[in-house]
């Protein structure tokens, strides 16, 4: 291990393993997101979360999740009226497995019967959807 | 739950700590300074023991760097950052004492590790609080359902 070539040739392995890495997870989280854009894709909202017009958001969070906080006070300001419901999904591994969720904030619209018509992933794909909503509104 | 949940923190704090320490590690490797690891386990320790004011460069994220940027997007809960400094805690220490025992090559290849998952977090800026416990969280309620 004193040779300096080898030492600098290490590193250079390492770096590339890094890049590689947070390519690869880079690339994982922008097809998850995407994934938000097809309506109907995704199985109805269950009962107990459905139910009241205009319409439910469903936020699923962590425990240690600050941004969810974030997103949850996001929508009541944006959308009152509408029922926010903050779901751990630590707690509902079902519900999260459901709508594919694998980072947190993932946030579900679902019509008042319970049909899904919004995917959203992360601060960012919830606050592009409100620009685009405020547009519209 | 913890009864009380600690004040969120801006998340590119551990970045830059991150990213001093990958830079760090990997310049004392090349110039083969083993003295770069005792060095950074105490520098992680000090903020994961004592809290970011006592990371000197979690302090100096703080104090002359914030102060320079924009507010931060987003908040992240300090408690996944400061679990991971003390797993970096405890490899740079068994890497340190690896040193001591005359086992370089192991020493480097636990301060690398550490070097590569750091340089990871950095370059990312991944919530670990946001991933893992939803995929332990999953594990288990498979296990449940089995």
């Amino acid at each position: 291990m004193s040779d300096p070539a080898v030492r600098l040739l290490v590193v250079a392995v390492l770096v590339a393993l890094v890049a590689a890495a947070s390519w690869a997870y880079r690339r994982r989280s922008a097809a998850d997101a995407a994934r938000g854009a097809a309506e109907g894709e995704w199985p109805d909202l269950p009962a107990e979360l459905a139910g009241g017009p205009p319409g439910t958001w469903v936020v699923f969070s962590t425990p240690m999740c600050v941004t969810c906080t974030t997103v949850q006070a996001d929508l009541e300001r944006a959308f009152p009226g509408h029922r926010v419901v903050k779901v751990d999904a630590t707690q509902r591994p079902d519900l999260a497995d459901r709508y594919a969720v694998r980072r947190a904030p993932t946030v579900i619209r679902a019509t008042p019967s319970g049909q899904v018509r919004n995917r959203l992933v992360g601060l960012e794909g919830v606050r592009a959807h409100l620009a685009g909503a405020g547009a519209t509104a | 739950m913890a009864p009380t949940t600690p004040t969120p923190i801006d998340p590119r704090g551990p970045r830059f700590n991150q990213a001093v320490l990958t830079t760090g590690l990997l310049v004392g490797f090349l110039l083969d300074a083993p003295l770069v690891v005792p060095v950074f386990a105490a520098v992680l320790f000090l903020g994961a023991a004592f809290g970011p004011r006592y990371g000197p460069f979690l302090r100096l994220y703080a104090e002359v760097i914030r102060p320079r940027l924009d507010p931060p997007a987003e908040l992240e809960d300090p408690r996944p950052p400061r679990f991971a400094a003390v797993v970096g805690v405890l490899f740079l220490s068994a890497a340190t004492l690896a040193f001591l025992a005359g086992a370089a090559t192991l020493g480097w290849v636990l301060a690398l590790v550490v070097a590569a998952l750091a340089a990871l977090s950095a370059v990312t800026g991944i919530c670990v609080g946001c991933e893992i416990y939803l995929l332990v969280a999953r594990r288990r309620g498979v296990e449940l359902a089995a």
